[in-house]
């Protein structure tokens, strides 16, 4: 090949960068005469560029080194800057540079396009990425609000968009704003078009990307996308965007479904624990459920307060296996088979026995752990069992101490076979002292150890022992969830015993009304009352006893009513004898019959206040303080 | 529950009641009563052996003290001070001059009643 017709530009320099020579190829791209190049410097044909980095770099680098190795230029070319390759020797004096120069359009292009096809692949690959990340974040998301959330989320973080907004459907089925970001939420209209919602795929609407969202039978909402405008972001993918239009109204439709449940299962429980527990002078009871934090749905916790028989409260607080209807189902079917069991004689361990064979047939039910405790209101005496429970909290009037009631322990329901015991225990109440049953939503947390949070109950509760007993019950739940941090559902049942009573109950014959005088006027004098004072309060209860079977057979003959006498030396007021009389019916004004008028003159001459309450039957409650006459 | 009649040469008679008067007793009594104050000059109920007084016992003393004003013989009630039947008679305005501390009272305040009345 000879000088002139090589493919590559070639010429000889001298050592200052003279040009001795060039081959026509050379002289075409530059598209100058031979003559009026000869004799030029190097740097001369080169771009400003070219020419500077020549003379500082190239030339002493060249004389140095001996060579340098394909170094990109730019000649000045006839038609605009060609970029060229630079390869040159220096021969052994030192004298003579020899170069050639070679074009490097073609390869420049290539070049490109590699960086092209890899920047593709990347952003493929990314891609998938975003709507795996998608999908994931759809998938962990709990409920409607929560899947809408993570669904904007994933719009402006892994999908790209500067800004996105959902729309939803409203009870009426109108879509709504209900979630944005990079954008105010309700800033943006919905695009007015029916059609565009129908399309199963991603469509640019505008400035913006309509994304419908598609239930298994419904449109479930649309996402609206706005694309980042900033130099080097990548354009909004209409198929990624598609896919994951398909996978969040998958995530809606499951949402949906998962809040129905659950909101079936919260309305039963609530309808269950609502109910309001049984008053009585003889106690008093204050509960509260508190739902969990992290779930929607509900837990199986609840409580329950009842009579077993007329003078023994039978208090339960329990917890079942799982969450949401099927928890809360079997929490009903185990509450109603608790009141079921007990009664007269049959006492925790048998309870405990009996319900062991209820959850055989109540799979659901089975490893509930309950807590249950009767309470003899005549006398104060306890007997409770825990079934793999939390010890009940005894707090004692007396000195404000509280301990837990570690007796009486056994696994939880249906957790063994049929050969081993339940046990029970005791304890013995005395007036005003308290027992506190709680689900261990109360104490339990992930980074504390139980015997802890157990103690945290009992201090706790030893210091709100003087508060009202609702009011400690609010105390107790607000100290021990004031971290709110993993809690589970909790019950807390708090019960108080007022003291010893009295009690009997008649036929509206009143055939056995002397009887129940001398025993009243026996257990008044028995607990230190004075005489005098004894023989206003029989005579009092007496007449209010009258009052009741007049009224309580509400006017017709042979009619058998209940009339009860009750007498409590109260906790918060030992000076005080509270006497209440219960009947049926409804009390007339009391002038009805002079006689009546007279025993109601009688009562109020003899104790220090008179109160009738109308309600289930009517209660007269007559207050005497002690220590002292009426006058 | 009791009441015992006792007549006496002086035209009084004496109704003598023991036990508990009360809601379940009274009310069984009272149709006996009206006969009971007719042709004598003077009746005294006493109510010292009563061990329980109520407002029907009230019922009684009030129903006698209307037969004997409607036929004539004075009335009086013996409940000595401290007796309940005193206390519930007090309450209900029934006390003064009716009742009398002991039997010799009552009866002289029955028969006078009667002379003064006749």
């Amino acid at each position: 090949m000879s000088w002139d017709d090589a493919p590559s530009g070639l010429l000889s320099l001298r050592r200052d960068g003279t040009v001795l020579d060039l081959n026509a190829t050379l002289l075409g791209w530059l598209g100058r005469g031979r003559d009026d190049v000869l004799g030029a410097r190097f740097g001369d044909l080169l771009s400003v560029g070219g020419r500077i980095y020549w003379e500082t770099h190239l030339s002493p680098l060249l004389h140095v080194e001996g060579r340098v190795d394909e170094v990109a230029l730019e000649l000045k070319g006839g038609t605009g800057r060609l970029p060229v390759l630079l390869t040159a020797t220096v021969d052994d004096a030192g004298e003579l540079v020899r170069a050639a120069l070679t074009r490097t359009t073609m390869r420049a292009r290539f070049e490109r396009e590699l960086v092209a096809a890899r920047a593709a692949a990347e952003r493929s690959e990314a891609q998938v990425r975003a709507l795996q990340a998608t999908t994931a974040a759809l998938s962990r998301a709990v409920g409607v609000d929560a899947v809408g959330q993570a669904l904007v989320e994933a719009a402006v973080g892994p999908l790209g968009a500067a800004a996105a907004t959902l729309w939803l459907p409203d009870a009426a089925q109108r879509l709504q704003a209900a979630a944005a970001r990079g954008e105010a939420l309700g800033t943006q209209a919905l695009p007015e078009s029916g059609a565009v919602l129908q399309e199963r795929r991603a469509v640019p609407l505008d400035d913006r990307v309509l994304v419908p969202l598609h239930g298994s039978s419904t449109p479930q909402g649309a996402l609206s996308l706005r694309a980042r405008a900033d130099a080097g972001a990548d354009p909004l993918d209409l198929e990624v965007l598609t896919a994951v239009g398909q996978q969040a109204g998958l995530a809606l439709d499951r949402a949906q479904l998962y809040e129905q449940s659950a909101s079936v299962a919260r309305e039963l429980q609530h309808s269950l624990l609502a109910v309001e527990p049984p008053t009585d002078a003889r106690f008093s009871v204050a509960t509260t459920y508190r739902p969990g934090v992290e779930a929607l749905e509900v837990g199986g916790d609840w409580y329950d307060v009842f009579l077993a028989d007329d003078g023994v409260l039978s208090v339960v607080v329990g917890d079942v296996v799982g969450r949401g209807l099927p928890a809360a189902s079997a929490m009903g079917q185990l509450r109603s088979a608790v009141r079921a069991v007990a009664g007269p004689g049959v006492g925790p361990a048998a309870l405990l026995s009996r319900l062991d064979r209820f959850v055989e047939q109540v799979e659901a039910a089975g490893m509930a752990t309950l807590a249950y405790a009767e309470v003899d209101l005549a006398t104060g005496l306890v007997r409770y069992a825990c079934a793999g429970h939390p010890p009940p909290l005894l707090v004692t009037a007396a000195d404000g101490a509280a301990r837990l009631l570690w007796e009486g322990r056994s696994t939880p329901l249906g957790a063994f076979g049929p050969a081993m015991r339940r046990t029970e225990s005791q304890v013995q109440l005395a007036p005003g002292d308290r027992l506190l049953l709680y689900t261990d939503g109360l104490f339990e947390r992930r980074d504390r150890p139980l015997d802890e949070g157990l103690e945290m109950v009992r201090r706790e509760a030893a210091e709100l022992g003087g508060l009202e007993l609702g009011e400690a019950v609010r105390g107790l739940t607000e100290r021990m969830l004031a971290d709110e941090q993993g809690r589970d559902d909790v019950c807390v049942l708090l019960l108080s015993w007022a003291g010893a009573t009295f009690e009997r109950h008649l036929s509206a014959d009143l055939r056995r009304l002397s009887e129940v005088r001398a025993d009243l006027a026996r257990w008044l004098v028995e607990r230190g009352v004075d005489v005098h004072v004894e023989q206003d309060l029989v005579l009092a209860a007496s007449e209010a006893m009258a009052n009741a079977a007049e009224h309580g057979n509400g006017g017709r003959p042979g009619t058998r009513v209940t009339v009860r006498a009750r007498v409590d030396v109260r906790v918060d007021r030992p000076d005080e004898v509270v006497l209440s009389v219960h009947d049926v019916g409804r009390w007339r004004t009391p002038t009805v019959s002079a006689e009546r008028g007279r025993g109601m003159q009688i009562i109020a001459a003899l104790v220090d206040d008179v109160v009738v309450e109308a309600g289930n039957g009517t209660t007269v409650v007559l207050r005497r303080r002690l220590g002292g006459g009426t006058s | 529950m009791t009441l015992q009649r006792v007549d006496r040469d002086d035209g009084a008679r004496i109704l003598r009641a023991s036990g508990e008067l009360d809601v379940v007793v009274v009310p069984a009594l009272l149709p006996s009563v009206t006969g009971l104050v007719d042709g004598v000059s003077a009746v005294v109920l006493d109510l010292t052996d009563v061990t329980f007084f109520d407002s029907s016992g009230v019922r009684l003393v009030d129903r006698l003290m209307r037969e004997c004003a409607r036929a004539g013989p004075g009335f009086r009630v013996v409940a000595p001070r401290g007796h309940p039947a005193r206390r519930v008679l007090e309450i209900v305005g029934l006390a003064g001059s009716l009742v009398a501390e002991d039997l010799a009272a009552a009866l002289e305040g029955a028969l006078g009643a009667a002379r003064t009345e006749s």
